[in-house]
């Protein structure tokens, strides 16, 4: 037996009852179409959820995309040769933080945040790896922009396809223009975490595949 | 009533902190809300006016509700004007005298945005539609 409803409004209990669907999406962890409700007060024409039953629903599912964001970016960085442990070094985590997140897939709302400035500016694991100074800070970023303007203004995701990527060395490269480094490359997958070089590394152009 | 909207919005805020089972969204708030500030559900709307997220907030105006359902004690709709980060916003409430509680009747980006227009000038020749 159902229990009775006041309309929260006018006080009515000609409530009635209708159901619609809305698409939830999170980013890196997709998009789900879920059943919500709606009451409706025949008396003073006012809707809404007087119920309280989309709360729960909600709020699940989007816990559940926000698991999958955090496993789908994790295994975006590691399926191109990212380590984890060089990753949680770089950004002072604990040792197997992000191994915990990623087999469990709920860390903290500030880990979710975390996650996914890193996945959409991976170079920002430089910015954390030069301790957040600020002029090294600039000057990783200057260098990204100069890359996306040297091609031709397309976004060059530096989590690479494994597939499409050749390189056994899918290093961030950055050229700094200032006083004696000319050339940088920042190297998250091995101990040595700078490497000069004499040519830029990133030349091609690949278009970003994050479509979840 | 319109100069006593000091008094609506500081306790409508305490009201969202304290008492958060006496305010009622209605209409579409709780949409607007997920889908304009990725606020997802009632509970964190209510914590995020409680923890002081309407800033500069100003009184936007004050008029009986196009949908009161009594002429005897007629309800007022108070609407004011906000700002969250960088983000505009439009949030209107309802004291509700009949039965004892709060609805929060909108919760969106201004319509008029920030530039004010001549109809936002002149609202009394064309009219002032209900956000």
């Amino acid at each position: 037996m159902s229990q009775q409803i006041n309309c929260p409004v006018c006080g009515s209990t000609d409530i009635s009852s209708s159901e619609y669907n809305e698409l939830v999406s999170e980013s890196y962890g997709g998009s789900r179409e879920i059943g919500l409700f709606q009451n409706f007060c025949n008396s003073c024409e006012t809707p809404g959820d007087f119920e309280n039953r989309n709360d729960e629903i909600i709020q699940s599912t989007i816990d559940e995309l926000k698991a999958k964001a955090v496993v789908h970016i994790l295994n975006d960085f590691v399926e191109n040769g990212f380590s984890l442990s060089a990753m949680e070094r770089a950004l002072e985590l604990p040792q197997r933080t992000l191994a915990k997140w990623k087999n469990t897939g709920k860390p903290s709302a500030a880990g979710v945040s975390l996650l996914k400035f890193i996945r959409c500016f991976p170079w920002l694991l430089d910015v954390a790896e030069h301790k957040f100074e600020f002029q090294s800070a600039q000057k990783i970023f200057v260098s990204t922009a100069y890359y996306f303007i040297a091609n031709n203004s397309t976004y060059i995701d530096p989590l690479k396809n494994k597939t499409e990527s050749q390189s056994s060395s899918p290093s961030m490269t950055y050229t700094f223009n200032n006083n004696s480094i000319t050339n940088m490359t920042i190297n998250l997958h091995s101990s040595a975490s700078n490497i000069l070089l004499s040519e830029p590394t990133i030349n091609r152009t690949l278009e970003l595949t994050c479509d979840r | 009533m319109a100069d006593d909207h000091a008094r609506v919005i500081k306790e409508f805020i305490a009201a969202c902190g304290n008492t958060p089972e006496k305010v009622i969204p209605i209409y579409n708030v709780l949409r607007d809300a997920r889908t304009h500030y990725k606020i997802s559900t009632k509970a964190a709307l209510f914590e995020f006016i409680a923890n002081g997220g309407l800033e500069q907030l100003s009184f936007y105006h004050c008029k009986p509700w196009e949908k009161n359902f009594t002429q005897q004690r007629p309800l007022l709709v108070y609407s004011f004007k906000f700002k969250t980060l960088h983000l505009p916003g439009y949030i209107a409430i309802i004291e509700n005298t009949i039965i004892g509680n709060w609805l929060l009747k909108s919760f969106h980006p201004p319509t008029k945005g920030n530039n004010p227009t001549l109809a936002d000038k002149f609202p009394n020749l064309i009219g002032h539609s209900e956000e």
